[in-house]
């Protein structure tokens, strides 16, 4: 890097640094003049002219110090940014060209990105999935299935490295081989949730993490939308794979749809509080994530970027989905599964799970006479054979 | 003049004979009792002055002494109040002196010589019929707890005035009547330990449960075969209102368990005048703020705690994740050895501890795990929650079942009609006939009790049985433990379904009852 370059950097990264400056006002006199050193040295009066304001106090007394003595003040700089990249944690600023260019189209992008490990890759097609962090057993499937496929593809899965959908999907992502990138709502160097520790260290390997606080912020729940902006801001599409009603997830697809994003959301059932959110996202026009191929096509239509197709990897999927179902029907058909029991439990059983009582109700509605042992007995042999899972008294068909 | 009168002291379970001297001699007037007594003890002596006084005996200026013998054993409580009266007025010859050597006195005096209760009658009385002696004094209101040990006379005073005037005459009956007379008392023999008695001296029944059947399945199953089981469900499913209703499926009380149990409860003071012998198993439910020492047992004079209370009955620890950690783990020994030692400054104690372990949960704090449209909570939060219950106590949980929200229905009491207790109790017993057969030579009661190689040869199962269990250890990834909880649970489903040979539907269903992680806090 040309020394002039790296200059400039570490002089941004110290402007960064400054508290009451934002990053609005930092993108505007950056954007004004040449050089970010000019951000220092240049008239007091111009600035103003720019900002159309006052300079906050902390620039005002830091223009001072470098008027009187730009050596040291330089110095400092130098050293605090050096500190930083020891530590492994990068900084890009707003006029520097591997800034995401996603994120400049936004309507408040942040001045300056920290991260770890490195940026996403600007010429490939981006996907950021969020979701519920309680998600239920589908949420999870469904976040694995997309976030793996997508990867598969060799789109950029991006989250934000939460508990529940947002890890899933990463951690599936980069189990298949992908690129993942975490946006955290606290500084790059700590890691929340704790739980996703190893997460967090795969994805510095196999990505990175990414966030436009300064390194040593705790996370705060007043930093979390402010996170989910750059979350919607950096991608393509916006995944949402399980929501309720009114959550976080809600907020982040409003600031996308601001951001003119494509959203999708995977469509539940009516009946779930879970689903709450997706269902009226879709209600409301957003696409249909049934599949990811779906995502896929779009992404296609959005993006002019090349999506590369793996053929087996469809043909596949579908083979198998539809040999299972052929087989169930066929025994179904020669009753040669064994018991009727067998088989209205194959048919009862849904992939959400129910409560053995209610499963002992539906069954006495088809006038089925069984006790609860007896229904136990055939759950627990479907569960050996994997056709079903229990979760408690809760039982539910294996996807 | 010197007299000696019998007394009783309790230590641990058991109690010893106290003989209580008394010496009343010439020389500087003055009241002294020695021997290791504790300060209740010393204050009998205003109690027995002002007694004396007030029932219009004047205590003569003389140099009274007392020693309790043997006197290198702490003595505590009060019940060495009437002995002490006693040994005085026959010291002072008031009362005659030769009943004494043949009669055990206890009793608490007040100060207007009413005689007031006292604790551990019945482990003092049973003492004393193996000592020889042929009869007890004991306040009127512990008579007849004592009455129920068979084999020696107790008789009860209600004050001290009747008490002398008894022994002076040379009748010890206060109403005047002798030995064998009209008072009915009721001895051990008496009491009907048939099982109506028993389940009309309580009013909960199973029959009161709608709903809820796989819960009262497994708890059939535990009562069965004597599994600790554990109930995970949301608040208002009936975990508790189950739980307090195990002890009436429970086999009833044989006379020899019964006087067991009452003796722990004669030593706690807990038996009364209408109550003297526990009929019931019982059903101890302490708070989750219990504490280790309360739990085991303890105290500077060492009394037996909750789990002995629960000896030969059930012990049932509701919201369990919420006991302090110190306090479930006390339970280890004990659920092992099936007796509590407790080791006090005092000395060591060994307390009977034979319980039946109920643990009630909530899936999660707000209760309504897996049910993701009402329950909030994070893993992380259901994790933590589950982490209070060690691995060690829930290794001894051989059964576990979620209790769900009860519906509408079920609460209107629409459905099947719920099996009473009774009828719950007549496949039980048939359970339980059929392990006594099969333990008879080898010391065990029940398939509970089965170690690892007892299992191999007590279990046996038919082919396909066996076929499930091994394709479950692979697929559920059972541990060892697992395996053999399974196994010792599917013999008493067996047992209950009178079947020697274990199916491959006994298999199935214990797979189902299973601790699993999932369900495991």
């Amino acid at each position: 890097m040309k020394e002039e370059n790296l200059k400039e950097r570490i002089i941004a990264n110290g402007l960064y640094a400054l508290p009451g400056v934002g990053s609005k006002r930092l993108i505007q006199l950056s954007e004004a003049l040449e050089s970010r050193e000019a951000i220092l040295s240049s008239d007091e009066e111009m600035l103003r002219e720019i900002l159309k304001k006052q300079l906050p106090k902390s620039l005002v007394k830091l223009r001072a110090d470098y008027r009187d003595n730009p050596e040291t003040v330089y110095k400092r700089m130098e050293q605090f940014y050096s500190e930083r990249e020891n530590e492994g944690i990068h900084f890009v600023y707003y006029s520097e060209e591997h800034y995401p260019n996603r994120l400049k189209r936004i309507t408040d992008p942040p001045f300056g990105i920290f991260y770890k490990g490195k940026l996403p890759d600007q010429n490939k097609p981006i996907v950021s999935i969020i979701g519920a962090r309680e998600c239920s057993e589908y949420g999870k499937k469904c976040a694995e299935l997309f976030g793996k496929t997508l990867a598969e593809y060799d789109v950029t899965i991006i989250s934000g490295m939460a508990r529940g959908v947002d890890g899933i999907s990463q951690n599936a992502a980069l189990e298949a081989g992908g690129e993942s990138f975490g946006i955290l709502g606290s500084g790059v160097d700590i890691c929340y949730p704790t739980a996703n520790r190893s997460l967090y260290e795969r994805l510095i390997e196999c990505g990175g993490v990414l966030s436009e606080f300064q390194p040593g912020t705790p996370a705060k729940t007043q930093n979390f939308p402010a996170r989910n902006r750059i979350i919607s801001g950096l991608c393509d599409i916006l995944l949402v794979v399980e929501a309720r009603k009114k959550s976080g997830t809600y907020i982040t697809v409003c600031q996308a749809l601001e951001q003119g994003r494509e959203i999708f959301a995977v469509p539940g059932r009516i009946t779930d509080g879970l689903s709450d959110g997706c269902n009226r996202l879709i209600a409301e026009g957003a696409g249909i994530a049934a599949d990811p191929m779906v995502l896929l096509d779009a992404l296609c239509g959005v993006t002019d970027l090349f999506i590369p197709v793996r053929a087996e990897v469809k043909s596949g999927d579908e083979n198998t989905g539809v040999n299972e179902a052929d087989k169930y029907e066929a025994k179904f058909a020669a009753g040669s599964t064994g018991t009727v029991l067998r088989a209205a439990l194959l048919r009862i059983l849904e992939e959400t799970p129910m409560k053995m009582e209610d499963i002992l109700e539906l069954l006495n509605k088809i006038g089925l006479d069984v006790s609860y042992s007896e229904l136990l007995c055939e759950l627990i042999s479907l569960c050996i054979e994997g056709k079903a899972e229990g979760i408690g008294n809760y039982y539910r068909k294996t996807i | 003049m010197y007299r000696m009168v019998l007394s009783s002291a309790i230590v641990g379970m058991g109690s010893f004979l106290v003989r209580v001297e008394v010496d009343v001699s010439s020389g500087l007037p003055g009241f002294d009792i020695v021997g290791m007594v504790s300060g209740e003890v010393k204050e009998a002596k205003e109690r027995v002055r002002v007694a004396l006084k007030n029932i219009g005996i004047m205590m003569p200026p003389k140099k009274i002494t007392v020693n309790l013998s043997p006197a290198n054993v702490r003595k505590t409580g009060t019940a060495f109040d009437l002995p002490l009266i006693i040994g005085i007025l026959a010291a002072l010859e008031i009362i005659p002196a030769d009943i004494l050597e043949e009669t055990l006195f206890m009793g608490e005096i007040g100060l207007d010589g009413e005689i007031k209760f006292v604790r551990g009658v019945m482990p003092s009385a049973l003492m004393a019929r193996k000592m020889g002696i042929k009869r007890c004094v004991v306040p009127k209101v512990n008579e007849a707890e004592g009455s129920v040990i068979d084999g020696i006379e107790v008789v009860g005073f209600s004050h001290l005035t009747e008490i002398i005037e008894c022994l002076n005459t040379g009748v010890i009956r206060p109403d005047g009547s002798t030995e064998n007379a009209d008072v009915k008392r009721k001895s051990g023999m008496d009491y009907d330990f048939s099982e109506d008695g028993l389940l009309n001296s309580s009013g909960e029944d199973f029959k009161d449960v709608y709903g809820q059947e796989g819960v009262k399945r497994v708890a059939k199953i535990a009562a069965a075969g004597f599994h600790h089981f554990m109930m995970v469900g949301p608040p208002g499913a009936g975990k508790s209102m189950i739980a307090k209703r195990m002890p009436s499926i429970l086999p009833p009380l044989t006379m020899e368990e019964s006087l067991e149990i009452s003796q722990i409860y004669s030593i706690k003071g807990l038996l009364s005048e209408e109550k003297p012998l526990i009929l019931q198993r019982p059903f101890c439910s302490p708070h989750h703020t219990v504490t280790k020492q309360a739990m085991t047992g303890g105290g500077y004079n060492v009394l037996p705690g909750i789990i002995s209370m629960a000896h030969r009955g059930v012990l049932f620890l509701d919201e369990a994740p919420h006991f302090s950690g110190e306090v479930i783990e006390v339970l280890r020994q004990p659920l092992e050895d099936k007796k509590v030692e407790v080791s006090r400054i005092s000395g060591s104690f060994s307390f009977p501890a034979d319980f039946m372990l109920i643990l009630a949960c909530n899936p999660c704090p707000c209760g309504y795990y897996p049910d993701r449209n009402k329950c909030r909570c994070s893993e992380y939060e259901i994790k933590r929650y589950r982490a209070k219950l060690s691995g060690p106590i829930l290794d001894r949980i051989d059964l576990s079942i979620s209790a769900s929200k009860i519906s509408i229905n079920e609460l209107k009491g629409i459905g099947k009609k719920p099996e009473s207790s009774s009828e719950m109790r007549e496949k039980i017993m048939i359970a339980r006939q059929m392990q006594k057969e099969r333990f008879k030579d080898c010391g065990r009661n029940f398939n509970s009790e089965l170690d690892s190689s007892e299992i191999l040869d007590f279990c046996r199962m038919e082919p396909s049985a066996q076929r499930l269990l091994e394709n479950a250890f692979e697929k559920l990834s059972l541990s060892a433990r697992g395996y053999h909880k399974i196994l010792k649970v599917a013999r008493t489903i067996a047992d209950l379904e009178e079947s020697e040979l274990i199916r491959e539907a006994h298999i199935a269903e214990s797979i189902g009852y299973r601790v699993t992680d999932a369900q495991m806090p």
